[in-house]
């Protein structure tokens, strides 16, 4: 029954699709109108000037004929419009961008995941002890700092503040050096803080979670007749509870990934890491609101398709959800 | 930034009353009370919610705070007196128009917990709304609903947040109202999942087969077995909202000056750090306490309603 | 915490510590110590005082070194690279290093020839320009610049055939020029109309483009062609290397530059988020160049490896009165003792030290100071005096009420004051307004307005404000015509006070149709003394550039004309870095 579950989803999708562009479409021409950058108080050009470069963009028509031309241009052509700014296709913006939000996001998941099990299953087997005590603070308190003042931080303590005492230094933003970079190292150097800050989000709720479930596992009948014929905590943990604890953290993780693209904004606002999450805020910032409605189109779909192949993926790996 | 309402399992609240099968021990608790009484004895969860209190009191009082005790008001400038540091008459320091900072923390207090509670309270009336209906009822409403929550959930929070924010001008309650837009999805599918169990339970068909019209149904059945679930995530939530006002401060797409907000006076205060830390010190503490303290309190509360995680 | 009654590790040890050690080999221990620690820290602070010394001491006579690399930081990226479909100052800084035109602008802000050979000669009517091109001009890859390509690049931006090109230049040069022609060498330009600004706002910005590359392509093609984003060719001191859009334009040196080379290799447009980015990139040195915030002065001011630049430029912040006599805020402003009484009761010097931290210049004319048609002697002039101000808006019937407010007829004297949120030191401006003007009976109510986007259809159509606080960047040349002739209070004009005076416009067109410079100058002498008097708006300061530049970058002059105006960069000549060893 597979293929019939799978075109229920796709047919309950295409109703999301539609709202998702006409929705973008109506908040962005509420929010911005006709404006376009450049073209208001600008003492060179006169009224008739303005309204006549106006006319040539388009942005004097109809809002329904507009609605029409954005439709017909995203389903016919995969058109998301051009940048008011400089005049190329959103699309191709976008794409040129997404590797790099990807690459933030994915390793601070990554991160997340690696740190949080071993925090958590430490966390449950010392429960209660001073250990637990001060990993629950610890990740209690990544939970509640700002992130943007964690990273404004991070950058005054191992950008700035390093180089002034001449110690080696971190970089305190974008993905490579402006000059001579590009290399793995260089790479891998300038991941390093934006990868941390965003991490530590995650971290601070995963472990919890692990934490909990490991609990769990451990309070269990079998678990205590495995402690019984001998087993050491260590094995119990590792070989049963881990095991069952990973999927139901797996799930979690999941429900981060449709935010994977634009998850990272604040941190890549902080860090200027050039991402999409950072194109979108500093084209609504330069008034460049077609970008802003492409970028916020395409992410959005690309996050009913991330629903959508994960929705697939569970009804593949467990049969029973193939017949809800 | 991930969902609104992060680390929320779910949980079942117990229909029944305890079993009478052993000796009495101790007399039957309502579920509502035993709670109650458990939530009490959780010393650290009490500390975090008296001080929470102590917070929306400071918030109300804002304005005779401001008169009595430290004779500023949160507004007025004093050019002559720019950036002075803690101590003196101005107690925690002056900003960059010669404001005072204590005044202003306070004032800001009230901005930021309005925020918070606000859009958490908005947020169960309309996702519990929502979900409830949708699940209870079921068939093309459900449909309807969940693509509804579907489209506003799929378009990422933070760029929903800049288009409205870009739309309305910020206030406390139009910013209430923009994230409660974003996060009341959330809240209607925890609901709706909620509803979905609970329909199916004897005593809701027992209270339909007695001929209860749906509405009074759902208000005075449905409702009180799912609000456990509400509470809990409507307390998580008040953090992650506070957070989410400091961070499109930060954008310069939240309260606007001069209104103080915590997160308003913080990423104005940045570009000050280099000769006026307290600035940045101050109002980043405030946020960092009150977050931790609803967090806690929501932890706290949701191991009292839930007997299987001591 | 602690409620043990053991010592506590730490404790033991330093017991334990204390008996096996002799007093005199603890003294000897500690003091080597002492001063060892007191050998690190005077050390460094001696490094850190050779270091700044050696930058202190330069010797004048420095050679400049060939090679390097600049960076220039920015927090707005460049839009197009195709000059006629920019007049954003963040193209300009590009495409200015990459395309020169027939003259340009020396740092003194006089017309100087670059393509021509000199100054064109003006027709007695004023009405034809004569340019002879120089002929030892060459396109980066060899090949020389020829009247073709000047008469093509004119006619991108005045000829109806490119009518669908899309580019804020273009209205101008359509309304102002005839045609462009070419025979041999000399360039014949034909005015539609006498024009003063002409060779100021049209010439000296035209960058010339190669009609070999471009001259096939229809307007709708020019508008998505790939030369915005990478011309393959250019004529100016740089060429173009490459462009990740969001992180850094490329250019390097072109060798076929007419006038030799220039020193550096590379120059780099780097993207940086916002101003408190550019200092800290500053400081670690990362960019070497970056446009700093007024906040960021004394904080740049004291870093070793910097210097600051903070100069007068062409722009000023103002707030416009409502001046309709059909809305209620310009019936009470309408009223010019009133006005007068508003700028009287502002200290606008405290203004200027507390939002721009004094790096501004308070404005008594609408003409900034750098400008050739300043009135240095502008009058009359309103010093702060808020007694005086008191009296004249009791002269003008608003007479103090028991609330603190003025009253008259039994209305308050209310003020609606608008600006954009996005800019704080708009906002700052306004509360220390509100609050000025709270002393002398005026309540003065701030309206913020999200963004530029909502601030400018105020101004431009909605038109419902009483006081507007807004900022204009301007040209060189002092037309202002744009903003203050009655023509522009038109819906979607930037006359949002509808200011209208017949003696003004009459002012404003002359000024326009005179070319003689002097006789120019008369009139707008007269033109500001007119308008310091009408006082439709208070021109409140004219804003200083500041700029941090790092101490290994020589001959980096900036001033008014180099940013703004599209001036080319011509002194980019002389600019020369130290490489790092």
């Amino acid at each position: 029954m597979l293929w019939r579950y799978t075109l229920r989803r796709v047919v309950a999708a295409i109703p999301v699709v539609i709202g998702v562009t006409t929705v973008t479409f109506l908040l962005m021409k509420v929010t911005a109108g006709n404006y376009v950058p450049g073209l208001d108080l600008n003492p060179d050009l006169r009224p008739e000037d303005a309204a006549k470069i106006r006319h040539q963009l388009g942005v004097d028509q109809p809002l329904y004929v507009q609605y029409l031309q954005w439709m017909a241009g995203i389903f016919l052509h995969a058109d998301f419009g051009r940048s008011l700014r400089d005049g190329t296709p959103v699309l191709e913006h976008i794409w040129v961008r997404l590797p790099a939000s990807l690459e933030l996001t994915v390793t601070a998941i990554l991160v997340g995941i690696a740190l949080a099990i071993p925090i958590g299953v430490v966390s449950a087997l010392k429960r209660g002890s001073r250990v637990d005590h001060q990993l629950t603070a610890m990740s209690v308190v990544g939970f509640a700092v700002p992130q943007f003042w964690l990273g404004l931080m991070l950058i005054l303590l191992f950008s700035v503040s390093f180089k002034a005492w001449g110690l080696p230094w971190l970089p305190s933003g974008g993905r490579d050096s402006t000059v001579g970079g590009g290399d793995p190292i260089d790479l891998l150097v300038h991941l390093i803080l934006p990868a941390t800050v965003l991490s530590f989000f995650y971290l601070s709720i995963w472990s919890r979670f692990v934490r909990s479930s490991t609990l769990e596992v451990l309070s269990q009948d079998y678990v205590r007749t495995a402690r019984a014929k001998g087993m050491t905590d260590r094995r119990v943990v590792y070989v049963h509870a881990l095991r069952n604890s990973i999927v139901p953290l797996v799930t979690l993780v999941g429900l981060e990934l449709p935010g994977v693209l634009a998850g990272g904004l604040v941190v890549e606002t902080v860090f200027s890491w050039p991402g999409v999450g950072l194109l979108t805020y500093e084209s609504a910032k330069a008034y460049d609101f077609t970008m802003v409605m492409g970028a916020t189109t395409i992410v959005a779909l690309l996050v009913v398709l991330g629903n959508l192949v994960a929705d697939l993926g569970y009804a593949i790996l467990d049969p029973r959800i193939r017949y809800t | 930034m991930s969902g609104i309402l992060p680390g929320v399992e779910e949980i079942r609240a117990p229909t029944s009353l305890p079993s009478t099968a052993l000796p009495l021990t101790r007399p039957p608790r309502s579920y509502w009370r035993a709670s109650a009484e458990r939530l009490l004895e959780n010393r650290l969860g009490v500390v975090c919610g008296a001080y929470v209190l102590l917070l929306a009191g400071l918030a109300v009082l804002a304005p005779l705070a401001s008169r009595y005790v430290t004779h500023y008001s949160p507004t007025a400038q004093d050019l002559t007196h720019l950036f002075r540091p803690p101590g003196g008459p101005h107690l925690l320091g002056t900003d960059e128009l010669g404001r005072d900072t204590l005044t202003r923390l306070v004032y800001g207090a009230q901005v930021s917990l309005t925020v918070g509670f606000l859009t958490a309270s908005l947020s169960l009336v309309v996702g519990g709304a929502v979900g409830m209906v949708a699940g209870y009822l079921g068939g093309w409403l459900d449909n309807v609903l969940m693509r509804l929550v579907d489209i506003i959930l799929s378009i990422p929070a933070i760029f929903l947040f800049i288009l409205l924010s870009v739309l309305l001008r910020p206030n406390a309650i139009t910013l209430s109202f923009i994230i409660a837009f974003v996060g009341s999805g959330n809240v209607g599918r925890l609901v709706r999942a909620e509803a979905l169990s609970l329909r199916s339970r004897e005593f809701i068909v027992a209270t339909q087969s007695v001929g209860a019209g749906t509405l009074r149904l759902i208000i005075r059945h449905l409702l009180p077995n799912a609000l456990p679930v509400m509470i809990v995530a409507a307390s998580l939530a008040v953090g992650q909202i506070i957070l989410a006002e400091a961070a499109l401060s930060y954008l310069g797409l939240g309260i606007q000056p001069p209104t103080p907000s915590w997160g308003n006076m913080l990423s104005n205060a940045q570009q000050y750090y280099y000769h006026s830390a307290w600035l940045v010190i101050f109002p980043g503490v405030m946020i960092f306490l009150a977050v931790l303290a609803t967090s806690l309190f929501g932890n706290g509360v949701r191991d009292a309603f839930d007997p299987r995680l001591r | 915490m602690a409620t043990k009654s053991r010592p506590q590790p730490g404790f033991e040890a330093f017991e334990r510590f204390r008996e096996e050690w002799s007093r005199r080999d603890f003294l000897k221990t500690v003091s080597v110590g002492a001063a060892y620690a007191a050998f690190l820290t005077g050390g460094l602070a001696a490094l850190e005082a050779c270091a700044n010394a050696g930058q202190g001491n330069q010797p004048q006579n420095l050679t400049p070194q060939k090679g390097g690399t600049l960076i220039e930081g920015w927090s707005t990226e460049p839009q197009y690279l195709l000059p006629v479909r920019s007049s954003d100052v963040y193209s300009n800084i590009a495409n200015r290093l990459l395309f020169e035109g027939l003259l340009w602008r020396d740092d003194k802000g006089k017309l100087q020839p670059n393509f021509a050979e000199k100054l064109p000669d003006i027709s007695a009517d004023g009405l034809t320009y004569t340019f002879k091109l120089r002929n030892d001009i060459k396109w980066s890859d060899g090949s020389p610049v020829t009247p073709d390509d000047v008469v093509f690049t004119y006619q991108l931006y005045y000829d109806k055939k490119y009518d669908g090109l899309l580019g804020n230049s273009r209205p101008t040069a359509t309304r102002y020029i005839q045609s462009v022609t070419a025979n041999g060498n000399t360039i014949t330009m034909q005015a539609a109309t006498r024009y003063a600004p002409l060779l100021d706002t049209i010439v000296a910005v035209v960058p010339i483009v190669p009609k070999r590359v471009l001259g096939e392509k229809t307007a709708a093609q020019l508008n998505t062609d790939a030369f915005n984003s990478g011309p393959p060719i250019s004529n100016g001191k740089f060429k173009f290397q490459s462009w990740t859009k969001g992180d850094k334009l490329v250019l390097t040196r072109n060798e076929n530059y007419f006038r030799g080379p220039v020193y550096i290799d590379t120059w780099v447009y780097k993207k940086v988020p916002d101003a408190v980015a550019v200092l800290q990139q500053l400081k670690t040195g990362e960019i070497d160049v970056g446009r700093l915030d007024f906040s960021s002065f004394d904080e740049a001011k004291a870093q070793s490896n910097l210097k600051v630049l903070s100069f007068a430029t062409f722009g000023f912040d103002e707030f416009i009165f409502q001046l309709d006599p059909t809305k209620p805020q310009g019936q009470i402003l309408g009223d010019k003792t009133v006005r007068k009484a508003l700028v009287y009761g502002l200290d606008r010097q405290a203004m200027v030290n507390a939002s721009y931290f004094g790096q501004a210049t308070v404005a008594n004319s609408f003409i900034p100071p750098v400008s050739w048609a300043y009135n240095k002697d502008v009058s009359p002039r309103y010093p702060y005096d808020a007694r005086k101000a008191g009296d004249l808006l009791d002269s003008a019937g608003w007479k103090m009420g028991s609330s603190g407010v003025r009253e008259k007829e039994g209305q308050k004297l209310t003020l609606d004051m608008v600006t954009n949120a996005d800019n704080t030191t708009r906002l700052k401006n306004l509360q220390i307004m509100q609050d000025q003007w709270k002393k002398i009976g005026v309540d003065a109510q701030i309206r913020s307005l999200a963004n530029l986007v909502q601030l400018s259809n105020l101004l431009t159509s909605d038109r419902n404000f009483g006081v507007m606080f807004i900022g204009f960047s301007l040209n060189p040349d002092p037309d202002q015509s744009g903003i203050w002739h009655s023509r522009a209070a038109a819906v979607g004009g930037n006359n949002g006070g509808l200011f209208k005076n017949d003696q003004v416009d009459k002012l404003l067109d002359s000024t326009v149709a005179e070319i003689d410079q002097s006789k120019r100058k008369a009139m707008y002498v007269e033109l500001q003394n007119l308008f310091a008097d009408l006082l439709p708006s208070c021109i409140l300061c004219n804003p200083n550039g500041i700029y941090g530049v790092n101490k290994r970058v020589h001959g980096y002059n900036l001033n008014a004309y180099w940013i703004y105006g599209g001036g080319y960069s011509p002194q980019m000549k002389n600019v020369w870095v130290e490489q790092k060893k």
